[in-house]
């Protein structure tokens, strides 16, 4: 069991330095540009990859690798700011409605309801519809239809934690609810939000390159991801670098986050330091 | 035991998968034995059905805005005249025609043997009634046609124009100018869906924005249309329409990417038809913007434009860089008279911006003038090859210093009749009818309705009047290049290309493929082998 717990332990250690070298290329990216990414060229337009254009050119003749690197700072941090963003907001509704119960609680989780009601992608690209194109509207979609799961997940902790000894005892010392709140309930129920935040990170990353390939993402010529793949698969069969490595950023993307994602969640969720569970666990596995 | 089970099911599942594959490849075989069959007996005159698939699916009322171009694109109605390759005109409902004295009357003697859908014959009276309903409901078709009154007289029609009107016969070639039977619109079927024409093709089931199947019509004039039946496909998404091409889905596509050019060109199971058309790929220039407004400016935005290579790169080769609105081989689309047109000089345009005052005074990299930092909004819509154009319009201007920003709409022209913009890139069929009359009137007209940037110049609007009323043809044409010139002189008007538009069908389709005229697809010789 130790063990088991010790490489989960050293897996996301090595996760989470792959991340930080993963953040700090893509802050970085900027600097690594062999062209300039806007720069349209048509002379050199579609051109396959070469020594001065490593993953070749686009219809436009602007650099595919350079393209790359530009957008990697807009979809990871937007990516990023998108899942803060909701675990936030969410967080607020969650505990709001656990704390306070009844009708607080009543009206809230009807509300929640309503948003699961819909599939998640086919709301935010009406949201998105409704809103006009653009990056920050992307992300306004993206967050206003992100939130309701964290609030379930928050209202849950804050239901069997609020019940516990030393709430009542810090309500007894009179502290304010506000404090209550902020140091008691927040941190303890945070755990399993920032599990479910880090495995979504990589759905994020894909949403957001799917509303941006539906052409409702940043505006041309700004160098995303998801747009580069749908301004190249018009010509995918004859000039595959076009879509090839911009899918691969965005796969490589969501694969890192993942599988990071999973070994947070295998360090953080108490559900792991419970050794009964855990034992069951094993013993159903083939 | 519950292991068991559980195998024994996916056992199960995969099984009934395999059978249901089987099913169909049964299917399958049935009908290939069917169809060799009918080859073995000798009937390769077997009528086929024919699969056609459009980026553009159209509602069919000829009298409502361009849906006219569906009802003649489709086979399901047809105009009294036709422009042959040439844009000439040619009688087609019509057997001989006549012009009186004072060039108000044309008298049209109509051909006897044309029936409607309905099984109606077409006469004088029939076509009366089509041309008064559609003026009635029809503002472009009014203002064209300026028809005073209409009399018929068994199979002769004589329609009297308010003026003499040299492009009446030019007007009843566009599509709105479709013969229906206009008795037949009594309320019980919507005409946009189920018009009753003369064409070899009669609307069986229409489904908006989906499909259209559509019968041969047996009583037709020209004889028995060619295929059993015709189906007319909607695809929008131009990457759906080639792959669907490509793997056999369809036996003709309208409105393929110009991208797929060389994918289908290389393919010995496809046949690619191309031909120039009157299509002008153009950039009207909002005048009432700051610094749209200014001459100067407008002539650097010109020198910053690269026709050629859009020609020739974003459209593959499909495109003719032009400096008028009309193709070469008309008269008046002669690019050495528009000698006030700048070429690609970029390094010109950044020396003529700072002669101007348009200097980058606060350092970040793009130019300003009295405080107000330069920024545009370029516009466009989905048509092929105007993404591209206004993308590229874009990164030229912004490598001469000028800050733009980009902006694909569903329905342009709202955007344009509100103004805002300052750039719009528009694809714009210059001669529909076979006359520079109707595209120079409606885009560079004060006040008319595609003239979107607000251009106003009374020689101009006086030289468009004169136009209309002149029946010599040279006389259009100089009129024509004239007007041109002007409208030019100040870098009002951008002209970029000319396209050579394609339709890909697969080997063996026969009586459909790319015409000059855009707007002439299906016939009654339209089939598949």
């Amino acid at each position: 069991m130790k063990r088991s717990a010790r490489s989960a332990r050293i897996r996301y250690q090595i996760l989470l330095a792959l991340t930080i070298l993963f953040l700090g290329m893509s802050i970085l990216a900027p600097l690594l540009m062999p062209n300039d990414p806007n720069h349209a060229a048509l002379a050199d337009a579609k051109q396959a990859p070469s020594a001065e254009y490593p993953w070749g050119t686009d219809w436009l003749g602007r650099c595919v690798f350079s393209r790359v690197l530009a957008g990697a700072p807009l979809s990871v941090f937007a990516a990023l700011a998108i899942v803060g963003l909701t675990l936030m907001a969410g967080s607020v509704v969650g505990i709001a409605s656990g704390y306070f119960g009844g009708r607080v609680d009543a009206f809230l989780m009807r509300i929640v309801d309503i948003f699961l009601a819909f599939p998640g992608m086919v709301l935010a690209l009406a949201v998105a519809g409704m809103l006009g194109k653009g990056l920050n509207n992307a992300v306004i979609a993206l967050v206003a239809t992100g939130w309701p799961p964290y609030a379930r997940i928050m209202r849950s902790q804050v239901l069997t934690l609020k019940e516990e000894n030393y709430i009542y005892a810090a309500k007894l010392n009179g502290q304010t609810t506000v404090s209550i709140l902020l140091l008691h309930i927040l941190p303890n129920a945070l755990r399993l939000v920032i599990v479910t935040a880090s495995l979504s990170i990589g759905g994020t990353v894909l949403s957001l390159a799917g509303l941006s390939f539906l052409g409702l993402g940043p505006q041309p010529p700004v160098a995303e991801w998801g747009s580069m793949l749908a301004d190249g698969r018009g010509l995918m069969q004859q000039h595959p670098w076009m879509v090839f490595y911009p899918g691969l950023a965005i796969l490589l993307t969501s694969i890192l986050f993942n599988l990071l994602g999973d070994s947070v969640r295998d360090v953080l969720d108490p559900h792991d330091s419970h050794h009964l569970f855990q034992k069951t666990q094993r013993k159903r596995k083939p | 035991m519950k292991r068991t089970l559980t195998l024994l099911f996916l056992l199960l599942l995969t099984l009934s998968l395999l059978a249901s594959c089987r099913t169909t490849e049964k299917l399958e075989s049935a009908n290939d034995t069917a169809v060799s069959g009918s080859q073995i007996n000798g009937t390769s005159t077997e009528r086929q059905d024919f699969i056609f698939g459009v980026y553009n699916f159209s509602k069919l009322d000829p009298a409502d805005n361009y849906n006219g171009w569906g009802t003649i694109r489709y086979g399901i109605g047809e105009t009294l005249f036709n422009l042959d390759e040439h844009l000439e005109i040619v009688p087609v409902l019509v057997t001989d025609h006549a012009l009186s004295g004072d060039k108000k009357t044309w008298t049209l003697q109509l051909r006897d043997d044309v029936k409607f859908h309905n099984g109606q014959g077409m006469d004088g009276l029939a076509v009366k009634a089509s041309l008064e309903r559609l003026v009635a409901r029809h503002e472009r078709a009014a203002a064209d046609l300026k028809i005073a009154s209409i009399t018929a007289d068994g199979f002769s029609v004589a329609i009297t124009t308010t003026e003499p009107n040299p492009t009446l016969l030019n007007s009843l070639c566009d599509p709105y100018a479709c013969i229906i039977d206009a008795t037949a619109d009594d309320g019980s079927v919507d005409f946009n869906q189920y018009p009753v024409g003369t064409g070899p093709y009669i609307v069986q089931t229409y489904k908006e924005d989906v499909s259209a199947t559509l019968e041969p019509f047996a009583d037709y004039w020209g004889g028995m249309p060619a295929s059993k039946s015709v189906i007319v496909k909607s695809i929008s998404d131009v990457d759906t329409l080639a792959l669907a091409m490509q793997n056999g889905e369809i036996d003709a596509a309208y409105g393929l990417s110009y991208d797929t050019l060389d994918l289908f060109s290389q393919d010995d199971r496809f046949k690619v038809s191309q031909a120039p058309t009157t299509r002008v790929y153009m950039l009207y220039f909002n005048l009432e913007r700051d610094f749209m407004a200014d001459e100067n400016f407008r002539r650097a935005v010109c020198m910053a434009v690269d026709k050629e290579s859009y020609g020739s790169v974003l459209l593959n080769g499909a495109g003719t860089a032009t400096k008028s609105a009309f193709p070469a081989a008309l008269s008046y689309g002669d690019d050495s008279n528009m000698t006030a047109v700048p070429d690609y000089d970029p390094e010109g345009a950044r020396i003529l911006l700072a002669e101007n005052g348009y200097t980058d005074t606060d350092g970040d990299g793009f130019l300003d003038k009295d405080g107000k930092k330069v920024s545009l909004d370029i516009v466009t819509y989905g048509r092929t090859g105007l993404p591209q154009s206004a993308q590229a319009l874009q990164s030229a201007l912004q490598d001469i210093g000028i800050a733009a920003s980009y902006e694909q709409f569903e329905s342009i022209d709202t955007v344009l009749k509100a103004g805002d913009f300052d750039i719009c890139a528009y694809a714009y069929v210059t001669t529909p009818t076979g006359d520079p009359l109707s595209y120079l009137s409606f885009t560079t007209g004060t006040g008319k309705g595609a003239n979107y940037g607000k251009y106003s110049n009374p020689q101009v609007d006086a030289l468009l009047h004169e136009l209309s009323l002149e029946f010599d043809r040279e006389k259009r044409a100089n009129l024509a290049t004239e007007i041109q010139q002007i409208v030019t002189s100040d870098c009002s008007y951008s002209y970029l290309f000319h396209l050579n538009m394609f339709m890909v069908t697969k080997k063996g389709v026969t009586g459909i493929e790319q015409s000059p005229v855009d707007y002439y697809q299906i016939t009654a010789r339209t089939a598949r082998e």
